[in-house]
């Protein structure tokens, strides 16, 4: 199997939303989800983020309303001059339903401070969702920009350029010794933050991925779970980002980070490598005993899912199956999340619907295997 | 690595929290940790957070540098006292108004308070002090040598950095 199907539910009517859009989104997956690299066995994707504030106005957390939708205007009318977000979508947090604003954290597109904090705060998508702008979350502007595997560099080109394009309609708040100006003092200088999501299920089997991860600089380095800050790793997928913004280059921290992914992978191959040659029989037993539950369950929690998609797809990189796709596993991975489904069967479910239409949808998606 | 407070002692226990959406770790020696309530089963944990900054920072540095922090910065009325819950500057006027507290803590967050890393667009051809200096004496060679196609050239690239420097003067560009 190597295509993930659209399943369930009938397209949404159009409506002031920008839901059709949002419809539209669900299938047309980006780079991050389409493309692969030599590390994408163990990093699922890259993402660079610049922060920036426009000059003259108060950060998010001391404008008003009337100040915070001056920048909205303005980031919108900079963003439909630029190259870049020609073809975009624009989404206003607070015209969207609850539901529409979460499928776009799981998307990786959000943050939950946009959602959460929203004031005249926007979110503009780039076409097939690779770049993309938060507008008035904690800065004024989060640009950002998703590749698969470590394609950080090519991220990080991607978005310097939209920070060019940007630059020629706004004026950012820069100073000489500090640099970009940001409300945080934990992004001031480059406002970069570059992040990488990596699958450690064989740092994990091998009981050392706390080892490994106490091991990294915490200074320098900060490990988060599944969705970033605050939250915990679920099915043995960790974020991994840089914690340093001052005092170094761009390409300092993107070498650093690939240099810390580079050493991740090869410690993660190993551990995969002597489980599988350690512990073959538990290794088949585990992920065929996945493959089973994922193939055969009636409800499934989201966690749940996510521990055992985990297990097919270390066993996916080991061998042990062959007939089932990486990037298969990893849209997957994306599409049981809850909101997701929301989207995918179209109507309003309560948690124990969405189990229920979790473990149908994946399994009409496996039934191929 | 050494205990991030004291400075001296070598660091043996390293705790983290969630604070304002920030994951913070904080890597102390076992006096400081005792000092402030904690053993090795972190049971003291969370008064060590109870504002953002102190724990970015630590409390004992802090004290030293904290001065007056009622004053208000003069974009946008944040105090000092402001940041130190919310972790937020409220303007870009904030990097002026507390210039002497922010260096210290950014020294301790990123281990620098100068930024070298890229600059907008609109800046990057700027030169330094030295650089206008040497292209100043090409200008007057070229007058005196009646090169004066060099010369215009020359006097454009001068007025281009001046404008540049002039706007930098205060930190903050306009």
């Amino acid at each position: 199997m190597n295509r993930i199907r659209p399943y369930g539910g009938k397209k949404a009517p159009p409506s002031d939303t920008g839901s059709v859009e949002i419809q539209d989104l669900l299938w047309n997956f980006g780079n991050w989800l389409t493309r692969e690299d030599e590390h994408s066995d163990t990093i699922i994707s890259s993402r660079v983020r610049l922060a920036r504030n426009l000059h003259g106005v108060p950060f998010p957390n001391r404008a008003s309303r009337d100040q915070l939708e001056g920048v909205q205007g303005n980031v919108r009318n900079a963003c439909e001059r630029s190259e870049t977000f020609d073809k975009a979508s624009y989404f206003e947090i607070n015209d969207l339903r609850e539901w529409d604003c979460k499928y776009f954290v799981e998307r990786r597109l959000a943050s939950p401070r946009l959602i959460d904090n929203a004031v005249a705060s926007t979110l503009i998508i780039g076409a097939r969702e690779d770049t993309s702008v938060m507008v008035n979350e904690e800065d004024h502007l989060r640009l950002q920009c998703i590749e698969a595997g470590l394609g950080i560099q090519d991220a990080w080109t991607k978005i310097s350029k939209v920070d060019d394009e940007l630059e020629e309609h706004l004026a950012f708040c820069y100073s000489k010794n500090y640099g970009y100006l940001t409300a945080c003092p934990t992004n001031l200088g480059t406002g970069m933050r570059v992040s990488i999501i990596v699958h450690l299920p064989g740092l994990s089997a091998v009981g050392e991925v706390n080892d490994v991860i106490e091991n990294l600089p915490a200074s320098e380095i900060a490990v988060r779970g599944f969705y970033g800050e605050g939250t915990e790793s679920i099915g043995n997928v960790y974020q991994i980002s840089n914690q340093l913004t001052l005092g170094r280059t761009e390409s300092n921290v993107i070498e650093r980070m690939i240099d810390t992914a580079s050493k991740l992978t090869k410690l993660e191959r190993t551990a995969r490598d002597e489980f599988m040659s350690k512990s073959h029989t538990r290794l088949e037993d585990m992920v065929f005993r996945a493959l089973a539950i994922l193939k055969s369950a009636r409800i499934m929690t989201s966690l749940e899912a996510m521990d055992l998609l985990s297990a097919v797809r270390f066993g996916r990189e080991l061998g042990i199956v062959d007939n089932i796709s990486r990037l298969a596993i990893n849209q997957l991975m994306v599409l049981v999340q809850p909101a997701h489904l929301q989207k995918i069967y179209d109507r309003d479910l309560n948690a124990e619907d969405r189990d229920i239409c979790r473990a149908e949808f994946i399994q009409q998606n496996l039934q191929a295997l | 690595m050494l205990c991030q407070l004291c400075q001296v002692e070598k660091a043996t226990i390293k705790v983290g929290h969630v604070v304002n959406d920030k994951k913070i770790e904080v890597q102390l020696c076992g006096v400081c940790a005792e000092e402030r309530g904690m053993d090795a089963t972190m049971t003291g944990l969370p008064q060590m957070f109870e504002n953002f900054i102190t724990e970015l920072v630590g409390k004992d540095l802090l004290s030293r540098v904290e001065g007056d922090s009622g004053t208000a910065c003069s974009g946008c009325g944040s105090t000092w006292d402001d940041f130190q819950k919310t972790g937020l500057f409220g303007c870009d006027i904030c990097y002026q108004s507390f210039h002497p507290q922010l260096n210290v803590v950014l020294r301790r967050i990123h281990g620098s308070n100068q930024h070298i890393g890229s600059r907008p667009k609109s800046k990057r051809h700027q030169i330094s002090e030295t650089e206008l200096q040497r292209i100043r004496m090409e200008l007057q060679k070229a007058i005196d040598n009646e090169n004066f196609e060099l010369a215009a050239e020359l006097r454009d690239m001068v007025r281009d950095a001046c404008q540049g420097l002039s706007e930098e003067s205060d930190g903050i560009l306009r």
